[in-house]
C-alpha cells in the first residue's frame, strides 16, 4: 500500500514535469503553433519568445532521470525544445551534462531525442560531440546513429556510430573508427567496445600506425 | 684410431667455413610499423595491448611479424611475443616460440625453439638454416647473436649439406662479419670422413671470404691422414 502511494507520488511528479513544459508554453505567443516537427521546421525563430525554460524528468523509481534549460519549446503530439544548455543526464555511471541545439520529449517514454551541434561531456573531462542522440530515460541507453567524435585529455575517438549503456558505463563505437593520440600514433578498427569504470577497451580488426 | 693434429691453416676448414658466407639474415631496418590483430583487448590501469593473431608490417621493408598472441605496450613501443612468432622478409623466415621487438630501436630477442631458414632463390642458390635457444636481433644493421645451441645448416646448389656446431653465432650485419665462438663440431662432405674439427673462435667476412680462426684442431682418422699427405 505504501509502495503504491510513492508510486502514484512520482506519477504526479513526472505529470508536474509535463505541466511545468505547457505552462512554459502558454506564455509564447502561440498564435501560429501547430505543433509537430514539421510545422516547427517550417517556422522562424521570430514566432518564439525567447524564454528560458527548465525542465526535468523522474523516473518510475523516484530517480531523476535528466533535466535541462531551454530557450524556447513547442508543446504539440511531443514537445520540442530549443537553445539547450544545462542539461544533464543522470546515470548509473555518473553525471553526464549536455548541449544541443533542438530536443525532442517523448512524453509516453519519457525518452529525449537531442539532435544539432550535441555535445556530452562527463565529470572526467571526457567530451562527446555528434549530430543526434536518442537517450532512453529508463535503460539509460545512448544511442547515437550517426557519426561520433570522442574527445580526452590524450585521445581522439571517431566512428560512424555509437551505443553507450550508461547502467554499466559501457560505450561501443562501430564503423571505420579511429582513435588518435595526441603523442602520436594512429589507431583505426572495425568496432570498439569501451569501458569507462576500468578504461579498457576491446577492439576488433585493429590497424595501428606506429609512426610518431 | 684416429690422431689429434693442431692445424695452422687447413684448406679443408677453408671449404667448410665457405658455407656460411652466403649466410644472411632479414635486415629489418628503421621504418614505420604497422600493427594489427583480430581482436585486442587494452588495459585500462596499464595500457598494454593483449592482441590475437597480432600482425606488424614494415611496408618500406617489406617485412612482416605474425604471433598467435603478443602484448604491445605503446608507451614503451615493445611487442612482446606471448605465443610464437613469425618474422618473414625476402625468403628469410625467423620462427620462434617467443620473444619481444622494440619498434622504436628495432632491436628484438626470440627464445624457445629459434629457427631461421633461408630458402634457396634464383639468385643465391643455396637453402641455410640456423637454429638456436636464443637470438638477438639488430634489425636496423641485420646483426644478430645466436646462443644456446647454435647450429647452422647450409646446403649448396649441389645438395651437399654442411653444419657447424658452435657455443655462439654473432652476424655483423654492417661489417658482414660472422663469427662464431667454441665450434664444437662441424659435419661436411669436404672433410674427410670420421674426421672432426674444432675452433675457439672462427671469423668469416662475408663479402671478401677472408677468414682467420683461433685455436683450431682437426681430428683426421689415419687413413685420412695418409690420405692427405698423399
Amino acid at each position: 500500500m505504501r509502495f503504491l502511494d510513492r508510486k502514484w507520488i512520482y506519477a504526479a511528479i513526472a505529470i508536474a514535469v509535463v505541466i511545468v513544459a505547457a505552462v512554459a508554453a502558454e506564455v509564447f505567443d502561440d498564435s501560429d503553433s501547430g505543433g509537430g516537427s514539421t510545422d516547427l521546421q517550417e517556422r522562424s525563430d521570430e514566432n518564439f519568445r525567447a524564454q528560458s525554460v527548465e525542465v526535468w524528468r523522474f523516473g518510475p523509481d523516484g530517480r531523476r532521470q535528466w533535466e535541462f534549460r531551454a530557450d524556447s519549446v513547442v508543446v504539440g503530439e511531443q514537445a520540442t525544445y530549443r537553445g539547450i544548455r544545462d542539461g544533464r543526464l543522470h546515470s548509473d555511471d555518473g553525471l553526464l551534462t549536455f548541449e544541443a541545439d533542438e530536443v525532442v520529449h517523448d512524453e509516453s517514454t519519457g525518452d529525449i531525442i537531442m539532435s544539432g551541434n550535441v555535445t556530452v561531456c562527463d565529470d572526467k573531462g571526457n567530451s562527446l560531440r555528434t549530430e543526434r542522440i536518442l537517450w532512453d530515460s529508463d535503460l539509460q541507453v545512448m544511442t547515437c546513429p550517426g557519426p561520433v567524435v570522442l574527445m580526452s585529455k590524450d585521445v581522439t575517438i571517431s566512428g560512424d556510430s555509437m551505443i553507450g549503456d550508461w547502467s554499466i558505463g559501457e560505450l561501443e563505437i562501430a564503423g571505420r573508427v579511429r582513435v588518435t593520440w595526441q603523442s602520436g600514433g594512429v589507431l583505426t578498427a572495425d568496432r570498439v567496445v569501451y569501458d569507462t569504470e576500468d578504461e579498457s577497451a576491446e577492439f576488433e580488426g585493429l590497424w595501428y600506425d606506429d609512426s610518431m | 684410431m684416429s690422431r689429434r693434429r693442431r692445424v695452422g691453416s687447413v684448406g679443408i676448414v677453408a671449404a667448410v667455413v665457405a658455407a656460411v658466407a652466403v649466410c644472411s639474415l632479414p635486415c629489418l631496418a628503421a621504418g614505420s610499423w604497422k600493427i594489427g590483430a583480430q581482436v585486442a583487448y587494452v588495459d585500462g590501469e596499464t595500457g598494454i595491448w593483449d592482441m590475437h593473431d597480432m600482425e606488424m608490417l614494415n611496408e618500406t621493408d617489406g617485412i612482416t611479424v605474425v604471433s598467435k598472441r603478443a602484448k604491445y605496450d605503446r608507451d614503451s613501443r615493445t611487442v612482446d611475443f606471448i605465443d610464437s612468432v613469425r618474422v618473414t622478409q625476402s625468403g628469410t623466415v625467423v620462427d620462434a616460440d617467443s620473444g619481444s621487438f622494440s619498434t622504436e630501436t628495432n632491436t628484438g630477442s626470440f627464445r624457445g625453439s629459434v629457427s631461421l631458414v633461408r630458402t634457396r632463390t634464383e639468385e643465391e642458390a643455396y637453402d641455410m638454416e640456423l637454429t638456436c635457444e636464443e637470438l638477438d636481433l639488430d634489425a636496423s644493421t641485420g646483426s644478430f647473436v645466436a646462443r644456446k645451441n647454435a647450429v647452422l645448416r647450409y646446403i649448396d646448389e649441389d645438395g651437399e649439406e654442411t653444419i657447424l656446431w658452435a657455443d655462439q653465432m654473432d652476424y655483423d650485419g654492417e661489417r658482414r662479419i660472422l663469427k662464431l665462438t667454441n665450434v664444437s663440431r662441424a659435419s661436411s662432405p669436404s672433410l674427410p670422413e670420421g674426421s672432426q674439427l674444432a675452433a675457439r673462435t672462427m671469423e668469416f667476412n662475408t663479402e671478401t671470404g677472408d677468414m682467420s680462426f683461433t685455436g683450431l684442431d682437426l681430428v683426421l682418422t689415419e687413413s685420412d691422414e695418409a690420405e692427405a699427405e698423399s
